[in-house]
């Protein structure tokens, strides 16, 4: 009972603040100051937050005080978003800076859908190695790290845009910032033939012992032993394609002498192409028995988050001037931004180093250069970089800014890309 | 020559020394971390990475050494370098940072206050006695645990500084510092400890180990006579892993909730138990320089079944009370040969099933005679006791309980650079909180012309240094200047 009302409040909580995104981008458009939309928005955002604290806390309280729910993907998901909704509840709320919600909001709602199409979300006992206290302290650093690097590169694009930051370089940088995201959902199947599929495929054991390559079309996790049927799946190659010859090419524009208008064109070519791939998902979801919106829980998260965040980016230049008014100093906004570096430069440090104690005690090894670590001591180098970079050479607010959003994409990969992606590409070239 | 020698020399010296390469380096460090990560690592629990790729490939990668990229040159060269990177800067700023972390408080000019950022002044007009005004600052100094200076003393002038957090300049040195030590312990690790693994099955015992890395032997010698492969070394003892237990969790069917392995460390030579102690995931077993990890399990395919063979004609009693009078309780594994001449029986398990057609576990048996296999294969079920009591012989089979039986997988390591690099990452934690959240603060408190002045500056980011100011300026307020104070700014 307790456990369905807390994955119906998670879930419940994943789309309002979708909600919350959406209300307060239109009263941050109309006038942040005097629009009851952004006060409907705010009290939607902590809504949210109530409801997804409430969700984590009655998670806690399922698997006892011993297991915290942050110990599979399903939950450090929902951890790691509520990091993320910790420090929109403080831009929200302290630091006043309203638009940060419209940025961090698309972040959030990526962790939180990607969570709710998680098959299994039963809350399981732990295996031996997880049950440490290094576990427990280990994965709140990296939640605080990640939270405080997501607000910040939002805060940091906040500033360039404020700093009168050229369009052509935002557009570029968010091009870029696509055409990664869209790498990473293709998968590792796209990058061997080519083919974008709507089903994972995974390695299924077979009762005499041999592996099976199939595709994971439906699994029954409540029911028992898991179900796999190997059915043939629709591809959708081209529009993948589309997107990412649109998204590059609008960033070479960007980055040419050309006119930005051109740019303009592609990237919304390029939005356009996203928003054909969510519809052909849910077409093909609509006439494939098999295919479930399961059936590849983190790819449609991330397509629509992708599209979001750039649709709300193009607006902003669009309606520049009503945001630039919404805004508060560029000096304000650096500032804030490098106080949530300097909170997740420590933090990302304290999740190296207590991985490393954790790693220590159970296998007699700090550090094995396991693409994981290996990725959040990539993220760390890339904060390194920053903070010498401010307090060194004294660069410039622009500078960092985009320094900063460099940051998030390399987070983004440590916590994502390499869980979706790099366990693919070491059979790369095996067939 | 030698001046043209030394010029170059020092030319080197001063651009390895550069922050410019600082950022080439970082940049560097971000970029080569990346294809060790995409390309498959040598690892002797991974499959061979000559294995996975196409020749060429593979060829051109072992040429540049991509599947080992953290131990390569390149990847090693360039921390080298950082390193280097490090201590010469750090060499190159020591007086000029030492200098401005010590320097004694100086005396303002009204210049230098004319120019300093409003903010960061305070003024107010002096309304008290000088001399009570004195005494009151020196009360308010000690409660605040101030110690000041004083820099002028004249009539017409009394000024007083302090400053705070002076070590927060200097922090990064600990910082750095303690960053040359994780890599001298990395180093130290790597010269001298090795890590490796080894299964054993339960209730046996072996006396190597599998190294991870080919080549730094870390003094540890190969099996006598070429026994095992290159990587398999000699342990001081023996290692027996005398038992293993696996416990599962009951609603969630094949999760581990606990596995354990009790291990004995036994002398080669006296045969005695050196150490013993049950060791599970988390708490390990250490012998001399060797600890032991529990890091894994798995079956063996053999089990521990436990039978009764019972002569069908010794039945006594009737309905509840009836019983076999002549029956026999042992063990048995698969493949190992049963004779029982008092019942005229030679047979061997040859086969487990874990659900025969739906009828739950079994055991395929053969019969033997003079030790070569006869007649058909029958099946002992164990949900169904009296199945073989059917079968045309004198003596039937009845299966009890079956157990399989385990391997223990363990990884040993010695890691003698541990405390080192251990220390450092507490240093650099320390000095990191540090130099970030602490700033080397100066104040002025100065009495001139019928003013009261007090101002303050910091080393560098004046965030949160403003309301701190401000919070100094209410309290000489209250506690100094009374309440007849007038502010001037």
């Amino acid at each position: 009972m307790l456990h369905e009302w807390s994955v119906n409040s998670l879930n419940a909580s994943a789309f309002i603040y979708l909600a919350s995104m959406f209300v307060l981008f239109i009263g941050a458009i109309r006038n942040i100051q005097t629009s009851k939309w952004v006060c409907v928005g705010k009290a939607l955002a902590a809504l949210a937050f109530s409801a997804h604290t409430f969700g984590l806390l009655s998670r806690w309280y399922i698997g006892g005080i011993e297991r915290p729910p942050w110990t599979n993907l399903y939950e450090s998901l929902i951890f790691f978003a509520w990091g993320a909704a910790v420090f929109l509840m403080l831009a929200l709320f302290k630091w006043r800076v309203t638009l940060v919600g419209v940025f961090l909001t698309p972040f959030i709602f990526l962790l939180m859908g990607m969570s709710v199409m998680t098959p299994n979300k039963l809350v399981e006992p732990l295996i031996p190695a997880l049950q440490s206290y290094w576990n427990r302290i280990h994965v709140v650093f990296g939640m605080l790290s990640y939270g405080a690097i997501m607000s910040g590169a939002s805060l940091a694009f906040l500033q360039l845009i404020k700093n009168k930051y050229s369009i052509k370089k935002i557009g570029a940088m968010l091009s870029l910032l696509s055409v990664m995201m869209v790498l990473m959902i293709a998968g590792k199947e796209f990058y061997k033939s080519g083919r974008f599929e709507m089903a994972r495929t995974v390695e299924q054991v077979l009762p005499d012992g041999s592996t099976v390559h199939t595709k994971d079309i439906y699994r029954d996790y409540e029911g028992g032993p898991v179900i796999t049927r190997t059915e043939e799946v629709p591809a959708g190659s081209i529009p993948v394609f589309f997107s990412l010859a649109c998204f590059l090419s609008a960033a070479l524009v960007y980055l040419s002498k050309r006119k930005e208008k051109d740019g303009h064109k592609l990237f919304g070519l390029g939005i356009f192409s996203l928003f054909v791939l969510v519809a052909w998902i849910f077409w093909a979801i609509r006439h494939n028995e098999h295919l479930t919106l399961q059936s590849n829980p983190y790819l449609l998260m991330a397509i629509i988050t992708t599209f979001f965040f750039d649709l709300f980016l193009v607006l902003a230049v669009w309606k520049k001037t009503s945001f630039m008014d919404s805004l508060p100093s560029a000096e304000r906004l650096d500032e804030l931004s490098y106080k949530n570096l300097l909170f997740a430069f420590p933090a990302q440090m304290l999740l190296l180093i207590t991985g490393a104690i954790w790693a220590y005690y159970s296998w007699g090894r700090s550090w094995g250069w396991d693409p994981k670590e290996t990725w959040a001591f990539i993220t760390w180098v890339g904060m390194l970089i920053y903070l010498h970079g401010k307090l060194l050479m004294k660069w410039k607010a622009n500078l960092l800014s985009v320094v900063f959003i460099g940051i998030l994409a390399l987070m983004i990969f440590a916590f994502l890309g390499v869980n979706l992606l790099l366990s693919g590409l070491h059979s790369y070239g095996s067939a | 020559m030698a001046a043209k020698l030394w010029s170059l020399l020092d030319k080197i010296w001063l651009s390895l020394g550069s922050v410019k390469v600082t950022f080439v380096i970082f940049i560097a460090l971000l970029l080569l971390s990346i294809p060790g990560t995409l390309f498959m690592q040598e690892n002797i629990s991974n499959i061979d990475p000559g294995l996975q790729y196409d020749f060429a490939f593979w060829q051109f990668g072992q040429w540049i050494q991509l599947f080992r990229a953290y131990h390569s040159f390149w990847y090693v060269g360039l921390i080298v370098l950082l390193a280097v990177n490090l201590i010469i800067c750090s060499y190159e700023r020591w007086p000029s940072m030492w200098k401005l972390a010590f320097a004694k408080p100086v005396a303002l000019s009204p210049q230098a206050i004319e120019r300093k950022e409003k903010s960061q002044v305070y003024e107010w007009e002096l309304v008290q006695e000088p001399k009570s005004l004195r005494n009151d600052f020196e009360k308010w100094a000690s409660k605040h645990w101030i110690k000041y200076k004083v820099l002028k003393d004249s009539p017409d002038e009394w000024q007083v500084g302090w400053h705070k957090h002076r070590l927060a300049r200097i922090a990064n040195y600990a910082v750095h510092t303690s960053l040359l030590m994780i890599f001298a312990g990395a180093i130290w690790s790597g010269l001298y400890g090795f890590e490796g693994l080894l299964n054993i099955p339960e209730g046996s015992a072996v006396d190597t180990f599998l190294m991870f890395k080919e080549g730094g032997s870390a003094g540890l010698e190969r099996p006598p006579g070429g026994r095992g492969t290159p990587n398999e070394r000699m342990m001081d003892f023996r290692l027996e892993a005398a038992h293993f237990n696996v416990e599962f969790y009951k609603d969630f069917p094949g999760r581990p909730k606990e596995f354990a392995t009790r291990l004995n460390a036994i002398d080669r030579g006296t045969g005695e138990i050196i150490a013993s102690q049950v060791i599970r995931v988390n708490q390990p077993l250490a012998v001399g320089k060797y600890t032991f990890y529990q890091a894994s399990y798995g079956e063996l395919g053999d089990y521990k079944l436990d039978f009764r063979i019972i002569r069908k004609s010794s039945l006594k009693g009737e309905g509840k009370g009836a019983f076999f009078e002549d029956q026999n309780f042992f063990s048995a594994k698969l493949g190992q040969v049963q004779n029982f001449p008092k019942y005229g029986a030679s047979f061997v398990p040859v086969k487990f099933a874990q659900d025969l057609q739906g009828h739950g576990p079994a055991i395929q048996v053969q019969t033997l005679k003079n030790d070569q296999l006869v007649g058909e294969p029958y099946w002992v079920l164990k949900n169904d006791p009296v199945y073989d009591f059917g079968r045309d012989s004198e003596w039937a089979l009845v299966l009890d309980e079956y157990k399989p039986l385990y391997f223990t997988g363990l990884q040993v390591a010695y890691d003698p650079g541990a405390p080192i690099y251990w220390l450092g990452c507490i240093g650099m934690l320390l000095g990191t909180f540090y130099a970030l959240f602490f700033q080397h603060k100066k104040f002025h408190f100065i009495v001139r012309k019928g003013k009261v002045i007090l101002t303050g500056s910091t080393h560098r980011l004046p965030y949160s240094f403003e309301s701190e100011l401000k919070k100094l300026s209410q309290s000489i307020e209250e506690d100094v200047l009374g309440k007849g104070a007038i502010h001037v700014t």
